[in-house]
């Protein structure tokens, strides 16, 4: 996955330009230190989060953090903007030590943070949150909005933005909340510039326009910190890289842009996987944790290649897969409208096959899903549809319940499965959500590692040892666990057909390559699979076919060798069935920055 | 004279209007509370509090402004121990209110029969003596707590529109975490916000105790719970709260006047309010979209 994105000239031509004319004449002379972390640790309970990172964040760079879910990088940064304190070690902003560790001082020395679930109060439009905290007042502490406006204005011309300063953020996209989210900090004239995941959430073109604004503001000798783990997006934006693994800082370096970027790349992504950490269900016990503290290991790099070449191999496996399959429908949609945005939709599905649904986002993919839940029913045609189990793109909503348990989350919809004449078997529900809970491979944490080492013995004893903790909360899990459960779930149902939509979305590359792995596991046990992602290299990874849909149409079918610019005509609906009567419909599912 | 006579009389325009008071005051207080997302239906043990601080200082000093300040700042006490149990304390705001109206619904009998040895009420006192030489309409328009309740919405709405204060306030209702954020003291905010709430409150209890010249056990009646049922009503805004309050005065009104010229049973015109409450209640809150509660009502910030 990783490789093909590199190898594709084109895009990396566009991602480039700007960085190859800027960033070149950046010297040291002129790089402030902004932030630097000494010797940091941070713990949740048991888990230790951060430990003893130290880090520098200078003035004119975008530096790239990666790293694993869980592996302490917005951890680390939240500590950096004061939203939590560190239990050990000394974070420096500005040139003195931070105190007291709160938003409101990190904010005060320059240092704001724009986090992944935006900060953003969904009532107020983007001019109130933009001043919300630091409001421009006359006299008795009266707002003065003509300031705040004008202000407002001049940074969304800095940004090269065009923001609604009266819309109110509900009704806004992501694209413009994170907009806005960046104008506020820019308000209050931060100096650093924190972003958690800020592509996760983004299409590929609103990712490309917020890394233009993102370089503009370092040229203007803004420091930009970017917690990601795309690599194609470090690779093609960042000057400095730095890998977090499980709460330790493993490597922090330039990336030298007159050398070759595919060594460095690649030893970014050995030090992001560390050791055998890949391979699930086996042992990533104490060799590993070694690695983990000897920064960037000769034996890491090693495995960290070996990891990549595993990854093609399983790529390779996946098409093989698809094609042989040729099992009959599970899935056939003829001519249907729906939700007001499907329009004669036509689609099928064959057990054993992964079909990829392809499109700018906003284009039917919501009303698809909904439609394939039964959640809405079709205006017009018809569905004939076997058992489906749906992984819904919104896990933290849709997928889970945060606040309750591991258990409950594992057999959540299936309680009449374990009921016996009303009344529950929890025998049989502890069990069976200790197996789909093993079987997600979500609980290996820091502290689990050894404890999931050893493949689980059946009858194995009660979680005293706490590494399978089914009683623990949803939202103490890190996104890409939460999604591991999600998926899981689903999966345990032995449906006919499995809609998984943007199934790694917001998920560490680890925890990507387990999904990916988990729904072709499905496809070849007989389901008829449907992958709606926004990202392309994932359909081509995991698809035999690639539907694309535009405007609430299926515009075309092409196989996943297809090219990106193929692809992308198809999306943005340029190839041929523009008609005059889909013109007013366009205007709202138009992606915002698309390039023309 | 018929009921009808009455009914449409200036006496009985004049009357829904001084009886809106207290109503107004202490919806007016729980909008403050709530938007800045702390749950107030304390209001009742507030508008209580204030009622006996009023009169008992008044009695004590004979100055009715002395009194009308001792049930401000009562209210305004009552309000920062709700605020400090629920922000700091983070106690349920249910429960602290509930606790609260308890515990003053007892503490005012007991401070009734300790100052003045009787369980049902105080010795009258003179109130705010106003307009004597003035016409009906004047004497109604210019009243000082019409005037001062006016004020205090007009005050209210465009405090939370237009001032620094408004906003975080709005901001630690809407979303508490986000407000945090970005460096708002959420905390800070909501204890001066449920405080002046219960300031605000604390002179509809006064304005109450005054129109009746004394304190009476339980006087209050549930109109901390009919204030709060028009702050729903309302949709959180002040200025409909008031428009809210004063169409459940109005019915108040109408219950005293029925209750008095005909010869239905008394109990079943008192009960108009609290029906028309629920009535309005139910109506209101099958409405989906405009003028919702705050979102981050009765949350923390992470």
């Amino acid at each position: 996955m990783l490789l093909r994105i590199i190898q594709n000239p084109a895009r990396i031509a566009l991602c480039y330009a700007p960085v190859a004319i800027a960033g070149a004449p950046k010297g040291e002379e002129t790089e402030v230190e902004l932030a630097r972390t000494r010797a940091v640790s941070k713990r949740f309970g048991a888990v230790e989060a951060v430990r003893r990172v130290s880090c520098v964040f200078r003035s004119a760079e975008i530096h790239a953090v990666c790293g694993e879910n869980g592996a302490g990088k917005s951890t680390l940064l939240k500590l950096v903007a004061g939203m939590t304190g560190p239990d050990a070690g000394e974070i420096v902003v500005g040139g003195r030590p931070l105190d007291p560790h709160t938003p409101r001082e990190a904010i005060r020395r320059g240092v704001a943070m724009v986090l992944q679930h935006f900060a953003l109060v969904p009532a107020f439009t983007v001019l109130e949150n933009i001043v919300l905290g630091s409001e421009p007042v006359g006299p008795f502490g009266v707002l003065d909005r003509g300031v705040a406006r004008a202000r407002a204005a001049a940074i969304a011309r800095d940004l090269g933005v065009k923001l609604p300063l009266d819309a109110r953020v509900e009704a806004l996209g992501v694209g413009d909340r994170q907009r806005t989210e960046i104008a506020r900090a820019l308000f209050r004239d931060a100096r650093l510039v924190i972003l958690d995941e800020p592509t996760a959430v983004l299409t590929k073109a609103e990712a490309l326009a917020l890394y233009v604004t993102l370089r503009r503001l370092a040229d203007g000798g803004k420091g930009i910190v970017v917690v990601t783990h795309k690599l194609d997006e470090v690779r093609a934006h960042a000057d400095v890289v730095s890998v977090m693994r499980r709460g330790e800082l493993v490597f922090t370096r330039p990336l030298d842009r007159t050398a070759g970027l595919d060594g460095q790349i690649e030893e970014v992504t050995a030090a992001i996987m560390g050791g055998a950490g890949r391979l699930r269900a086996a042992g990533d016990g104490g060799g590993s944790a070694a690695d983990a503290r000897s920064p960037r290991g000769a034996g890491a790099g090693e495995a960290g290649e070996a990891g990549v070449a595993g990854e093609d191999g399983v790529a390779g496996e996946d098409g093989a897969a698809g094609e042989e399959a040729a099992g009959e429908a599970v899935l056939v949609v003829t001519g249907v409208d729906a939700g007001g945005v499907l329009a004669d939709v036509s689609l099928s599905l064959r057990a054993g096959e992964i079909v990829g649904i392809a499109g700018v986002e906003g284009n039917g993919q919501k009303e698809l899903v909904e439609l394939l839940a039964g959640d809405i029913a079709p205006a017009r045609g018809t569905l004939v549809v076997g058992r489906t189990a749906i992984i819904r793109e919104d896990r933290q909503s849709e997928g889970l319940v945060l606040d309750a348990s591991l258990r409950d989350n594992l057999v959540l919809g299936e309680l009449g499965r374990f009921a016996r004449r009303g009344m529950l078997d929890l025998v049989a529900l502890e069990s069976e959500a200790r197996k789909r809970l093993e079987r997600s491979g979500a609980v290996r944490g820091p502290h689990g590692a050894s404890a999931s080492g050893s493949p689980p013995a059946s009858g194995s004893p009660p979680a005293s040892g706490g590494a399978l903790d089914l009683d623990r909360p949803a939202r103490t899990l890190s996104g890409g666990n939460q999604q591991k459960i999600v998926v899981a779930r689903a999966l345990a149902r032995n449906a006919d057909v499995v809609v998984a939509a943007q199934p790694t979305r917001g998920v560490d590359l680890a925890a990507s390559l387990d999904i990916h792995a988990d729904l072709v596991a499905a496809a070849k046990r007989g389901a008829g699979v449907l992958v709606i992602s926004a990202d392309l290299d994932e359909l081509r990874k995991l698809a035999s076919r690639i539907v694309v849909l535009a405007r609430g149409r299926i515009v075309g079918e092409v196989p996943p060798t297809a090219s990106d610019d193929a692809l992308g005509r198809l999306m943005l609906g340029i190839a041929a069935r523009a008609d005059a009567s889909d013109a007013s419909a366009a205007d709202g599912t138009r992606p915002r920055g698309a390039p023309p | 004279m018929s009921a009808l006579d009455v009914i449409v009389s200036g006496t009985m325009l004049a009357q829904t209007v001084r009886m809106t008071i207290p109503y107004a005051c202490a919806s007016l207080g729980g909008v403050l509370s709530e938007r800045s997302g702390v749950v107030n239906i304390a209001l009742e043990g507030i508008l209580l509090a204030s009622a006996l601080a009023a009169v008992a200082v008044q009695g004590v000093t004979g100055s009715a402004v002395a009194g009308l300040l001792a049930g401000v700042v009562a209210g305004a006490l009552v309000g920062l121990v709700h605020a400090a149990l629920v922000v700091r304390g983070r106690v349920d705001a249910i429960v602290s209110g509930l606790a609260l109206n308890l515990a003053l619904g007892g503490g005012t009998r007991f401070v009734l029969r300790a100052l003045y040895g009787s369980s049902s009420n105080s010795p009258s006192v003179r109130g705010v003596r106003f307009g004597e030489g003035l016409g009906l309409f004047a004497r109604t328009a210019l009243d000082p707590f019409v005037l001062s309740t006016l004020a205090v919405a007009a005050l209210c709405a465009w405090g939370l529109a237009r001032t620094r204060f408004g906003l975080r306030l709005r901001a630690c209702g809407e979303d508490p975490s986000a407000a945090q954020a970005v460096g708002v003291d959420v905390a800070r905010t909501r204890l001066v916000a449920v405080t002046l709430g219960g300031a605000v409150c604390g002179l509809g209890g006064a304005a109450l105790a005054f129109e009746l010249h004394q304190f009476q056990a339980g006087m209050t009646g549930g109109r901390g719970f009919i204030a709060l049922a028009a702050v729903i009503v309302a949709g959180w805004r002040p200025w409909p709260a008031v428009g809210a309050c004063l169409a459940f005065a109005a019915l108040d009104a109408l219950q005293i006047v029925l209750q008095n010229q005909t010869r239905v049973p008394a109990q079943i015109f008192a009960v108009l309010p609290f029906v028309a409450t629920l009535l309005a209640l139910a109506v209101v809150s099958r409405r989906s979209a405009g003028g919702g509660a705050p979102a981050g009502i009765g949350k923390h910030p992470a």
